[in-house]
Order: C-alpha cells, then sequence, then structure tokens
C-alpha cells in the first residue's frame, strides 16, 4: 500500500495542476487571438476618457494628474486579468452537476486543486496583459510622474501578491454556499460589482470621497486591487496599512473556508446519493 | 497483505433535508424550516475478501450508490464502521485516496478540455506514481484499452465507450488493489460492454484487483462478479455467490421443442405458460415448483417425433427481476 504523501510530492503534484491550467489556456488559442486584440483597445478608451476629463478638470485632483490614474485604471485591469473570478463558476458549476464527487475522492485537497487550476489559467493571461497594456501606457502617455524606489516596488508587488490571494479566497468563499442552495450567483454580483466600484474600476480610489475610500481600505472589497494605488503621492506611507488589511481578510478568508467547506462535506449529499 | 479489502459493520447514512411547509410563513420556512430525514442505507453489514469480484446490485434508491460514496469517503456514514484496505475513509480519506481507483459511469474525472493523455500524466502526479513505473504502467493500460489511436484527442470529443475505457484505464494507473465501479457499462454498446467486461476480468486474474461494481446490467455481474449483494431500501437483501443466485432463485425453466413432423402440442395444464405454441414447434415456460421437467418431458416426448429439444435457464436480469419485485411489493 502507499504510504502517506510527502510536502515535496504535494508540491509537485499541484504545480503539475498548476500547469493543467497553463496548458488549457494555451490549447485553446482563440482566447490569446481576444486578449491581443481587447488589450489595447481597452488602454486606448482609458486613454481617451481621462485625458479628455481632466482637460475640463484641471492638471491635478488631490494630487492625481491624468497619467496617474490612466496608469491606476490600467493597474486595475492588469490586475483583473490575474483575478480568480473564474473560479466561482467552475466551483459552483460543480457542485450543482455533482462532478464534486470524482474530485473530493483524490489524493489531493479540492479547494487547493481548483486555486492552482486557476492560478495556471491567469498566470498566463496576467503576462499576456503586461506584455501588451505597459508597452502601449508607456508609448501614449509616458512614465507616471512618480519616484520608482525599491521601496514602492516591494509594496506594489506585495500588494499585488495578497490581493490576488484575497480575491481567490472571496469567489471560493461566495461559491460554498453553492453546497447548501441552489443557486449562489447574487453573491457573486455582489462581490464582483462591489470589487469593480471599490476597487477602482472606474476612477482611482484617490479621487472618491473620503468615505468612500474608508470604505474600501476596511471591507474585503477593496482588497484584491490596493495595488492600483501603487501611483498615488501618499502610497509609500500607506502601503504597509494595505497590506495588512490584505492579511487580515486573508486569514479570515482562509478560516472561514475551511470551517465552512468541513461542514459542506459532513452534511454532503450528491445526486444519486 | 490485508485479507479483506472491505469491511463494514453497521453501516447507515441518513439524509436530512429541509422541506417547504405550504401552511408556514415565508419567513418561518426560511428560520425553520421543517426537516425530512430518508434513510439510505439502514444498517449493513458485509466483508470484501481481497482479489474478490463483487456485485452491490439493487433497484434504483436501494442505497447502493450512497454505500460506494461512503466506502471512497465522498460521504460521511451517519452511523456504523467502514474499514477499506484497512483505512477509514473519512479519517485517512487522502491515504486512502492514493490506494483505490474509482470510475463513476455518469461522471467524468479526465481533463474535459484536454487530451486523455495529459489526464494520464496529471494522474500519475496526483498519485504520485514513479516515473519509470507509469511509462510502463501506461502503456500496458493504453493497449489493454486499446487507447493508442485516441489519446491526443481532447476528452470531449471523444464516444461514451471511448471515454469510458479511458475513465478506467485513468483509475488504474496507479495499480490500486481495489477499484469502485459505479454503472461502468451505462450507455455502452454491446461489443465495447463485452470488450470492457474482458478487460476487468484480466485485471482481476493478473493482479488480484479487488472489484466493487455496480450497475444494472445483469451482463456485467454475470461476466465479472463472483459474488453479487443485492440491496433494497438501503438493507442488504441476498449476499450470495453469482452462480448460486441463480441455482436459489431459478423455478422456472423455458423449453423450446421442434418437431419433426407438424405437431401441435396441447400445453393447457397448471404450472406452463405458453410463449409459442405451433405446428412443429413449440416454446414454453415451466414453474418448476409446480410441475417437475422430467414429467413435463416425459408426457410430451413419448411418442412423438422430436427434431431438437432445448432446456434454458431465464436469464440473470429476470430473476433479479423478480428479487426486486418481491422486495418491492
Amino acid at each position: 500500500m502507499k504510504k502517506k504523501r510527502t510536502n515535496a510530492a504535494a508540491l509537485t503534484k499541484y504545480v503539475a495542476i498548476c500547469f493543467v491550467g497553463f496548458k488549457e489556456f494555451l490549447y485553446y488559442p482563440q482566447r490569446l487571438y481576444a486578449i491581443l486584440v481587447l488589450a489595447p483597445f481597452r488602454v486606448i478608451i482609458l486613454i481617451y476618457i481621462y485625458s479628455y476629463a481632466f482637460s475640463y478638470l484641471g492638471k491635478s485632483i488631490h494630487g492625481i494628474n491624468a497619467s496617474i490614474a490612466i496608469w491606476s485604471v490600467a493597474v486595475y485591469h492588469l490586475l483583473l486579468s490575474a483575478q480568480f473570478r473564474g473560479i466561482f463558476k467552475t466551483i459552483t458549476d460543480e457542485i450543482r452537476r455533482g462532478d464534486l464527487e470524482v474530485q473530493i475522492n483524490k489524493p489531493y485537497r479540492y479547494l487547493l486543486f481548483k486555486f492552482w487550476e486557476h492560478l495556471g489559467k491567469s498566470l498566463p493571461n496576467f503576462f499576456l496583459c503586461l506584455l501588451i497594456i505597459v508597452p502601449v501606457l508607456f508609448v501614449t502617455i509616458g512614465i507616471p510622474d512618480v519616484t520608482f524606489s525599491a521601496s514602492r516596488i516591494i509594496g506594489a508587488l506585495c500588494l499585488v501578491f495578497a490581493g490576488t490571494l484575497v480575491s481567490a479566497l472571496l469567489y471560493i468563499l461566495i461559491a460554498l454556499p453553492a453546497l447548501w442552495i441552489d443557486d449562489a450567483q447574487p453573491f457573486f454580483w455582489i462581490l464582483d460589482k462591489s470589487v469593480l466600484v471599490l476597487g477602482g474600476a472606474y476612477v482611482p480610489l484617490a479621487l472618491l470621497p473620503q468615505s468612500f475610500q474608508a470604505f474600501a481600505t476596511i471591507t474585503p472589497f477593496g482588497a484584491p486591487m490596493f495595488a492600483t494605488q501603487m501611483f498615488n503621492p501618499n502610497f509609500l506611507d500607506k502601503w504597509p496599512l494595505l497590506f495588512g488589511v490584505q492579511v487580515v481578510w486573508l486569514l479570515i478568508g482562509f478560516f472561514l473556508i475551511a470551517g465552512i467547506f468541513a461542514k459542506a462535506k459532513a452534511n454532503l449529499s450528491i445526486n444519486g446519493g | 497483505m490485508i485479507d479483506n479489502a472491505i469491511v463494514v459493520e453497521n453501516l447507515t447514512k441518513k439524509f436530512s433535508f429541509s422541506v417547504k411547509d405550504p401552511k408556514k410563513h415565508f419567513l418561518a420556512n426560511l428560520f425553520s424550516p421543517t426537516t425530512k430525514s430518508v434513510t439510505a442505507v439502514d444498517d449493513i453489514s458485509f466483508v470484501v475478501p481481497a482479489g474478490e469480484t463483487i456485485a452491490f446490485i439493487g433497484p434504483n434508491g436501494a442505497g447502493k450508490s450512497t454505500t460506494i460514496k461512503m466506502l471512497t469517503g465522498i460521504l460521511c456514514p451517519t452511523s456504523g464502521m467502514v474499514k477499506v484496505l484497512g483505512l477509514d475513509p473519512q479519517g485517512d480519506r487522502k491515504q486512502l485516496a492514493l490506494n483505490i481507483g474509482t470510475v463513476f459511469g455518469q461522471r467524468s474525472q479526465l481533463l474535459f478540455n484536454l487530451p486523455i493523455i495529459d489526464s494520464f500524466n496529471l494522474f500519475a502526479k496526483v498519485y504520485e506514481v514513479d516515473d519509470k513505473k507509469y511509462r510502463v504502467q501506461k502503456n500496458t493500460l493504453i493497449e489493454l484499452f486499446d487507447l493508442a489511436d485516441i489519446l491526443d484527442q481532447p476528452v470531449r470529443k471523444l464516444s461514451l465507450g471511448q471515454r469510458m475505457r479511458a475513465e478506467i484505464a485513468a483509475a488504474l494507473l496507479h495499480e490500486p488493489p481495489i477499484i469502485f465501479l459505479d454503472e461502468p457499462t451505462i450507455g455502452l454498446d454491446v461489443v465495447a460492454k463485452r470488450k470492457l467486461r474482458e478487460t476487468l476480468n484480466s485485471i482481476n486474474e493478473e493482479h488480484k484487483t479487488t472489484i466493487f461494481l455496480t450497475s444494472h446490467d445483469a451482463g456485467d455481474i454475470e461476466s465479472i462478479c463472483t459474488r453479487t449483494i443485492i440491496v433494497n431500501h438501503g438493507k442488504i437483501i441476498i449476499d450470495l455467490k453469482t452462480a448460486d443466485l441463480k441455482k436459489q432463485y431459478l423455478n422456472k425453466k423455458m423449453i423450446t421443442i421442434l418437431f419433426a413432423d407438424n405437431t401441435l402440442l396441447d400445453l393447457s395444464r397448471e404450472g406452463i405458460t405458453i410463449e409459442k405454441n405451433k405446428k412443429g414447434e413449440a416454446i414454453f415456460t415451466v414453474d418448476t415448483t409446480v410441475v417437475s421437467i422430467e414429467d413435463i418431458l416425459k408426457d410430451i416426448l413419448h411418442n412423438r417425433n422430436i427434431e431438437d429439444v432445448t432446456i434454458e435457464d431465464p436469464p440473470l436480469e429476470e430473476i433479479i427481476g423478480r428479487i426486486y419485485e418481491k422486495e418491492t411489493y
């Protein structure tokens, strides 16, 4: 009989799962073509709208000029490409169809499997968008008017990394009610739209009223997109706080998911048994 | 080496679910719903020795799938004890998963959008199969299940028969000592079924793999399983060797007689059901609890010009059907 797994073996299998997600992304090149067309299109629209708005509103609002605003919203769209929105649909579909049963009797953790699988799909998506969006912005509006110190870069990378994990936990968390109720889609809409508004999809967070900014900082809805603030003038002072908030939401999310999933597994019933 | 692959003692599974009470207010239904409980598996016990091929069958809703899911660690029992390969499916879920193979006929475990070979490669990693061993086992299974031509095809483009072959091969990649098959031949044509049954038999013979099968197809049971457990309403109603099942529950024989001339038999007697009776040919069923085969043949064959006589057992399917009916009504 096979013995219990080692940590190295566990890591190998999750890397293999990640690679499967990556392969699936590459297997359907239509997605690549769509990204190649849509990403620059999206950036050009952003540039047009913000240049137009700032030409009327003045050079700078709360220390944010047109260039920083455009870069911030572009970073939002870049981060969106690495988000785990798709994991909600995958999990809820598998629960609804009953396919969950063939997954939870495998020698891996179901939710970790889904996380790594989606990571494999979202990473190439993210890097492809990065390769398209950043050069387009460099060429069209130039480098944002901030100092690129090591502290700013480290802070931004920490917020991107933790924000991606927060996004994964949030979308997994709202998928789990599907184990009890028929349709968990309303939870997705609430979360998705909240992240959209409080993450800075339309307007950089720094341009929102103070009360909105505070709400976006303390609730989990803004946390996946904190890295959009990397070009703000006060970013160097603020990023440790934002990172701390992300870590708190990561811990809360992790324990909530572990508890809910354990309870769900104990009460699991699947069609035909 | 473990003597018993599966040990089940007093296993029970109850499902509780809330039902809407039309007399109650919406909020009352939401916050204090009426709950209903259904006993899917009711205090069953059995032991499966290692290397045995066992059919676990029953009518729809009998509790067979629930049992198989408790044995594989998917569902948590309400009470009772389960040991599979000496492991507790709930407490040792991951270690058990490394040592069992599962195939659920109505669900796929393969990567739907990718070629079969990608599923195999992933399973090798997931089940921690040594690279060298994997190469050998993969080639053996590809040959055994005739997968060479479809290995590079995405799973979603496979026919049902091809997919089932790939599913079972994937479940055997890590050479599990026990394999659970939940309706593996569902929707397959006659040729695909026969091939699958032959392959499963050869795996059982060569590797002494324990096969735990649920199926509605009597052909699967007859050709693969040496022992049959029949469940109904969550309880075991029969646990016998498959061969004995026929002997014990067989009280009918089908007789076909061809006459060399235009003889027309008079078959109007108790214990005989006429299937076909015309000049020169008679087909009828004899209930052996009412009249013996010997008496019937003596009577019919006496002074008649017979060309051929065939005495057949009714198919296993009919016997199982009769057992289900007897238990249900």
